[in-house]
């Protein structure tokens, strides 16, 4: 028994022994990695211009299923860099092509059909952005059905964007316009989201664009007389290019067609630059009229999953004390918020927000002497400029770079002429906006960020675009073979 | 009656029991006219003063040494031949004597042999043959009560002691020194009856026989080898040398695929041993044709009768089959003894366990396929974390047994994991649909688990409350449940048939409660043991080592089954070589312990709670509550009697739950994240069987300790544990064994065959990619050496850069040329899985990929433009599959039960009655 006693305790000894004391050390084979790194060459830099604006409705305007082109738009463009600028207008006409050589190049003609402009056989490590190729397009147009300036820059296909902007309500048409520049056919999904949140209708999935085409189609199928809607496009196959056009004909009278752009992802901080007011005494008048529900300024937003936002409107004029408000959103639902108290000036819209938003302005430009008494512009989040940007202006009308600064404190802005090389630093207040009236291609530097957007103004009328950076990146992607 | 009897003795290297035999000589009641001694000593030569002594060379044969002796004699008289193992009765010549008197018509008369050391057993009387030509002894081994007493004719006389007239000797050539040396005697006699002679014993007449060459006590050069291949070969030699000349000439021919054929029959009735037996006895008489034309000019000049006229002298069936329960009868005895000498007698009670049936053990296996029928097969093909379906051809699983070209990756050439035999065994039931045999054996795992721990714990208790309780108590062990919660086939497979392994392992070294007429070794158990061991090993290899090393020890302090334990492991070594060496060649040899197939190690810590299977304060699971009640009880056995088995279990306890904590420490890395851990889930298994076995002991041992012990394991972890299962079934589907999408799967079928390019958008930002060939990689693929060669030698290899590039290219869209790199790795389809909308984004804007659209595997490309290849047979068998599946298939042959496996015989009972068995 004390043999038995003795093992038993030995066994238990051993038990705790091991438990407690013996040491735990991770211990790993290494056999080598199955992972490697792959360089990964950009795609080609691609941009797409939208093309002349859309008729619905035929010459009679009461042919629904016919929607065409109206007119012809021009575009502008300016490139920098190695191999050729190819300009494929997509309905199967020959491409031209631009050499590039040891200058920028400059290139403008009017055209009808959406554009794709590729620097193609440049070498892998050419950089790419706005500073290699940039583009806009414009067009003043002024039917009976249709009037207004429009300018927009050209943008790079994406496979998921959104689009905040447009109406359907009486008298205010949207066509969704989808340009595919690739070969490869592309089916878009779309989603409208509105102030009820999304719309659930058939007919918004699978929406095919075929290769080198553009489809069009009328959102007031799917969503009529909705004031305030938000979309989004998301495609399989090729990526797509992809605007809104917004034109309003109150009454008989048509006032103002704007082409709306796709926004920058949601995002909490927002900077608007832009938002420029003129002739505010015919819109306020116009506000109170019936039709003119819709004929004053906005801040659309769109917080997919609810946030509560903070919004203040800085004028470029220290005195000009802008406005400032506040609001809780619902998580999928669209918000127009009027802003109607601005005098006529260059503001810049803050947006902050507890959770990503996406938003955009809608900004009305009275007219008194002229026809259309008024138009109006969307004008989209500015991107941060950290590098170089180029930009064109508008070859309708003239053409003002309003820059905004979201920081606590003046930033600076440098300004270069393409053409001249002349620098100009623009000194923008903290929490400000300033601006700068351009006519011929630039450059926009910035050490500490700023943002930018384009307005244009032509026989009283406004158009706004935005200063995209379109860039394919390089990149490492990392494979594991298994 | 007055004749001159000469005596010869053959001497060779045994003076102490010579001088036995020439002191009886001396003192014989009839004196032999003269004594020849034969000496042929090697070692110690003879000085004998008081006989005359011829001195021969040592290798001097023994119808030389006869015959020279003979050339000394007159030709008229009676020769008597003595050994210097045979000591003679002081009146065994007078006995001799007086019945060729009575019978003068005999030419050979031999003495009834007695045992050397005890007069009363008789050793041999008379030799014959059986009807398929094997040697036969008709009394052997029985105590002598004068019941064959009566002088009988017989075919054939050992020489020892056989007086044989000089005239017959010269009329007959002698003994045929062409002969092999066990077949001199025999053929001797049988030529003195076919020429006419009569060959009778002479019960009265005695001689003390040590048998030495038959013992195996003289050197084998003596005989040319065993006693076993001595017999063997006299009895190979005797067959064509007495057949008539067709049969002689079909006999020589098919001599040795008869002997092939007779060692698969040797191995069905569990006597291994025997077949190099025959196969070199056979070898060496096909080769030695000279000696068998010799032999058979020898016999044709003599002979006057035909062959047929003896055969009334040969031994019936009958008399072979009691041959052969008396030796059954022999070896069981000597196996008690022994054991009652090694102290063993406690275990060697008539069994009083009760079957699975009479038990109601049955019903509680049937109670567990209930407790899992929530996730009862709906289709053929389990599917899993841990499991997919193995190919429907059951010769694809087998080509990918033991090879060493694959078709993985880019291609792959390396040694296949031993799962792969494993699967290809255990698929081969179901050859027609191998899938089924996955899903089934992982469906009714728990209760085969459960029917061998039965058994098993039925070598420690034969009650039936115990040994089912504890049963239970391993089918509900947390490594069985957990592996199977998360599919893990191959730990699964291992810890199920662990405790039929230990099972066998423990009837082949006589360990635990023993029926006496089980003492003797059962082949089919060493057979079955080597299959369940290659199994175990193959499905888990640290486990397998872990039980390399107790094999190793038990047979250590178990000499007697040492050899038959060695023996088990021979399977296991033939899987296992191509890895072994292929990984130590290669600087990696513990990558041997990676575990095979798709790995669902859970990973523990090193601390207290391993114990418990990971149980903790922090990690309370209804599963793990056994290990409680069942370690206390474990410990408690100590106390009870028969310390030394307790402690033996202890040791292989501790043995497993130390290794298992070094194992938890240990991960294997592959690069970037991708680690797996070394699962140990299945040594905790064998720690788990043991602490029941020895809880089954404590339970033996008293009353209230049976009642606390089932009590609190039934309470505290069997209920736990069956509800544990119930509420959480296992991470189990069931599909048609489709693992790629319809359209990939029909063009396989179709025998249109391309390269899918998998895949996966991993959350660390990786990619992975993945080809496999035609309708995907099946289970009986996965091969670890492929781990290991991407691991060690992707990055270095230019097709697999390439390969990395189009990838890299895929996924980034950059509109890249691709399609050559798609062309030339002959890729057909590009598969997402699981669908990742920023690849679909990707792969939709390439132009060489047409969408084929969301499957049920994942989102599908297919290439434009690629070529297909036909389906090229991937069957190859080299000689290290052969050797693989000749071990196996001797190993199964072995294991296979069959009746004669109990028919066992003594060493000399072996001796003589070997070949019967085949009529039988």
């Amino acid at each position: 028994m004390i043999i038995r006693g003795l093992v038993f305790f030995s066994v238990i000894a051993v038990l705790v022994s091991g438990a407690i004391f013996a040491p735990s050390q991770p211990n790993q084979l290494d056999f080598g990695n199955a992972v490697g790194s792959y360089s990964v060459k950009p795609a080609d830099q691609s941009i797409v211009c939208p093309g002349a604006l859309f008729r619905s409705g035929g010459s009679s305007g009461t042919n629904l299923a016919d929607i065409s082109r109206l007119g012809s738009a021009n575009l502008a463009l300016s490139a920098d860099g190695f191999g050729q600028i190819q300009v494929s207008q997509l309905q199967n006409v020959a491409p031209e092509f631009i050499e590039l050589g040891s200058t920028r190049s400059f290139y403008s003609s009017s055209y009808v059909e959406s554009t794709e402009l590729r620097n193609i056989n440049s070498p892998e490590a050419n950089p790419q952005g706005s500073m290699v190729l940039t583009a806009n397009s414009s067009q003043l147009v002024a039917t009976e059905a249709m009037k207004g300036l429009v300018s927009s820059s050209c943008q790079q296909p994406q496979n998921d964007f959104w689009l905040v902007g447009g109406s359907t309500a009486a008298g205010r048409e949207s066509l969704l316009i989808l340009s595919n520049p690739t070969p490869v056919d592309a089916v878009a999904d779309v989603s409208i989201f509105t102030d009820l949140g999304e719309l659930r209708v058939s007919g918004l999935s699978g929406i095919s664009v075929t290769g080198q085409s553009t489809t069009v189609l009328s959102l007031a199928s799917f969503a009529p007389t909705v004031s305030t809607f938000a979309i989004q496009v998301r495609s399989q196959g090729a990526k797509l290019a992809g605007w809104i056009q917004h034109r309003v004909v109150r009454g008989t009278a048509a006032q103002g067609v704007e082409l709306i752009s796709p926004v920058i992802p949601a995002a909490t901080e927002l900077v608007i630059p832009g938002f420029a007011i003129r002739g505010s005494d015919v819109i306020n008048e116009r506000l109170g009229q019936e039709d003119g529900f819709d004929a004053g300024h906005i801040l659309r937003v769109l917080a997919p999953t609810g946030a509560d936002i903070t919004v203040q409107i800085i004028s470029s004029d220290p005195e000009v004390f802008g406005a400032v408000f506040t609001a809780t959103l619902d998580a999928g639902m669209v918000e127009d918020f009027a802003i109607n108290e601005l005098g006529d000036g260059n503001y810049t819209i803050f947006v902050s927000a507890t959770e990503p938003v996406f938003a955009t302005a809608r900004v009305a430009r009275g007219n008194p002497e002229a026809e259309p008494l008024l138009d109006f512009a969307w004008v989209n989040p500015g991107q941060e400029i950290i590098s170089a940007r180029a930009v064109l202006p508008s070859s309708q009308g003239s053409s003002l770079l309003v820059l905004g600064n979201s920081a606590p404190e003046p930033r600076v802005a440098r300004v270069r002429s393409l053409v001249s090389g002349t620098t100009l630093s623009i000194s923008i207040p903290a929490l400000g906006t300033a601006t700068f009236e351009f006519a011929e291609a630039i450059a926009i530097e910035s050490d500490s960020g700023v943002y930018a957007n384009v307005v244009v103004f032509s026989e009283g009328q406004i158009s706004a675009f935005d200063i995209p950076d379109p860039t394919n990146i390089g990149s490492e992607v990392r494979i594991r073979f298994r | 009656m007055s004749v001159d009897v000469f005596a010869v003795v053959l001497s060779h290297d045994q003076p102490q029991s010579l001088n036995r035999v020439l002191d009886q000589l001396s003192n014989q009641t009839v004196k032999p006219s003269r004594v020849i001694i034969v000496d042929t000593s090697k070692k110690e030569k003879i000085s004998s003063d008081r006989f005359e002594t011829l001195r021969l060379k040592p290798k001097t044969s023994f119808a030389a040494s006869i015959e020279q002796a003979a050339k000394q004699l007159p030709q008229a008289g009676y020769l008597w031949i003595l050994h210097d193992d045979s000591a003679p009765e002081l009146n065994a010549l007078e006995k001799l004597l007086l019945q060729i008197e009575l019978s003068p018509s005999l030419a050979i008369v031999g003495p009834k042999q007695l045992d050397w050391d005890n007069p009363k057993l008789i050793k041999q009387l008379g030799l014959t043959l059986t009807r398929t030509g094997r040697l036969f002894s008709r009394v052997r081994g029985e105590f002598d009560q004068g019941q064959h007493d009566s002088s009988q004719d017989v075919m054939a006389v050992g020489t020892a002691g056989a007086l044989i007239n000089l005239e017959t000797y010269w009329s007959l050539g002698g003994f045929d020194k062409s002969a092999p040396p066990l077949a001199a005697d025999v053929d001797f006699s049988i030529r003195a009856r076919l020429q006419g002679a009569r060959v009778a014993v002479v019960p009265d007449s005695k001689i003390a026989h040590k048998m030495l060459s038959m013992n195996g006590d003289r050197p084998a050069s003596w005989l040319g080898g065993s006693v076993e291949l001595a017999i063997r070969q006299a009895e190979y030699h005797l067959g064509l040398s007495y057949a008539n000349p067709i049969l002689f000439v079909l006999g020589w021919l098919f001599l040795i695929p008869f002997a092939i054929l007779n060692s698969v029959l040797l191995l069905l009735k569990k006597r291994p041993g025997q077949v190099p037996v025959e196969l070199v006895a056979a070898t060496r008489t096909f080769f030695n044709l000279g000696t068998i034309f010799s032999s058979r000019a020898k016999i044709r000049k003599t002979t006057k009768l035909k062959f047929k006229t003896l055969s009334g002298l040969r031994a019936t069936r009958q008399e072979v089959r009691a041959a052969n329960q008396r030796a059954r009868d022999q070896e069981i005895s000597r196996a008690l003894l022994e054991a009652h000498e090694r102290g063993d007698s406690e275990d060697l009670v008539a069994s009083t366990n009760q079957g699975l049936l009479a038990s109601g053990a049955l019903w509680f296996a049937l109670g567990l396929v209930l407790l899992n029928i929530g996730w009862f097969p709906t289709n053929i093909a389990a599917i899993g974390a841990g499991v997919i379906p193995v190919s429907s051809n059951w010769l694809d699983i087998f080509s990918h047994a033991g090879a060493s070209s694959h078709q993985l990756g880019l291609g792959f050439e390396g040694a296949a994991d031993p799962f792969s035999f494993a699967l290809a065994f255990l698929t081969a039931p179901v050859f027609f649909q191998p899938t089924i045999a996955i899903t089934v054996l992982l469906f009714l795992a728990m209760p085969i688990a459960f029917i061998g721990a039965f058994k098993l714990i039925g070598l420690i208790s034969s009650s039936s409350a115990i040994r089912i309780t504890l049963a239970l108590g391993y089918a509900l062990w947390p490594s069985m449940t957990q592996s199977i919660q998360q599919a893990g086939f191959a730990p699964v497979m291992a810890i199920t048939l662990l405790p039929w392994l230990l099972f066998t392992l423990a009837k082949i070294s006589g360990l635990g409660k023993t029926s006496p007429d089980q003492v003797v070794l059962v082949w089919s158990n060493v057979g079955a043991a080597a299959i369940l061991l290659a199994l175990i090993s193959a499905s888990s290899p640290i486990l397998g080592l872990i039980l390399l090393v107790v094999i190793l020890g038990l047979a250590l302090i178990r000499i007697r089954s040492s050899f038959a334990l060695l023996i088990t492991t021979g399977l296991s070594i033939v899987w296992f070589v191509p890895v072994v060496i292929e990984r130590i060649s290669s600087g990696n040899p513990l990558s041997i312990l990676i575990d095979p197939s798709l790995s669902v190690a859970k990973e523990f810590d090193q601390d207290w709670t391993l114990l418990f299977h990971g149980f903790g304060f922090d990690s309370l699971a209804f599963g793990l509550f056994i290990t409680v009640p069942v370690l206390v009880f474990a410990l408690i056995a100590i106390l009870t009697k028969d310390l030394p088995a307790s402690l033996m279990i202890w040791t292989v306890a501790l043995f497993a739950l130390i290794t298992s904590w070094f194992g938890a420490a240990v991960s294997f890395g592959f690069g970037e994240g991708a680690i797996q851990a070394l699962d140990i889930s299945t040594v905790l298994a064998l720690f788990g069987i043991s602490l029941l076995l020895l809880v089954a002991k404590a339970a033996e041992s008293a009353k209230p300790l049976k009642f606390a012990a089932l009590s609190s394991v039934v309470l505290v972890g069997l209920i736990p544990a069956g509800y544990g299962l119930v509420s959480t079934p296992p991470a189990i589907s069931y599909s048609d064994a489709r693992i790629v999408p319809s359209i990939i799967q029909a063009d396989a079928a179709a025998g249109v065959i391309w390269k899918t390019l998998k895949l996966e958008n991993q959350t660390d930002g990786t990619i992975a990619a993945e080809l496999f060939t035609g309708s995907g990689v099946k289970l009986e693929q996965l091969a670890t050496g492929y781990k290991l060669s991407l691991a060690t030698s992707a990055n270095a290899n230019s097709e697999y850069q390439e390969l990395g590039q189009l990838v890299a290219n895929l996924a980034s869209a950059n509109g890249a040329d691709i399609f050559s790199t798609l062309s030339k790795f002959n890729i057909g389809y590009v598969l997402v899985s699981p669908s990742n909308r920023d690849l679909q984004m990707a792969l939709d804007s390439t132009r060489e990929l047409e969408s084929i659209g969301e499957t049920d595997f994942g989102q599908l490309w297919k290439v434009r433009e690629v070529a297909s290849t036909t389906k090229q047979s991937a069957f190859e068998i080299d000689s290290y599959k052969l050797v693989a599946l000749g071990a196996l298939l001797v190993f199964l042959v072995l294991a296979i039960p069959t009746s004669s496996s109990k028919k066992r015989r003594g060493k000399e009972s072996v001796i003589f009655v070997d070949a019967e068995d085949n009529n039988q």
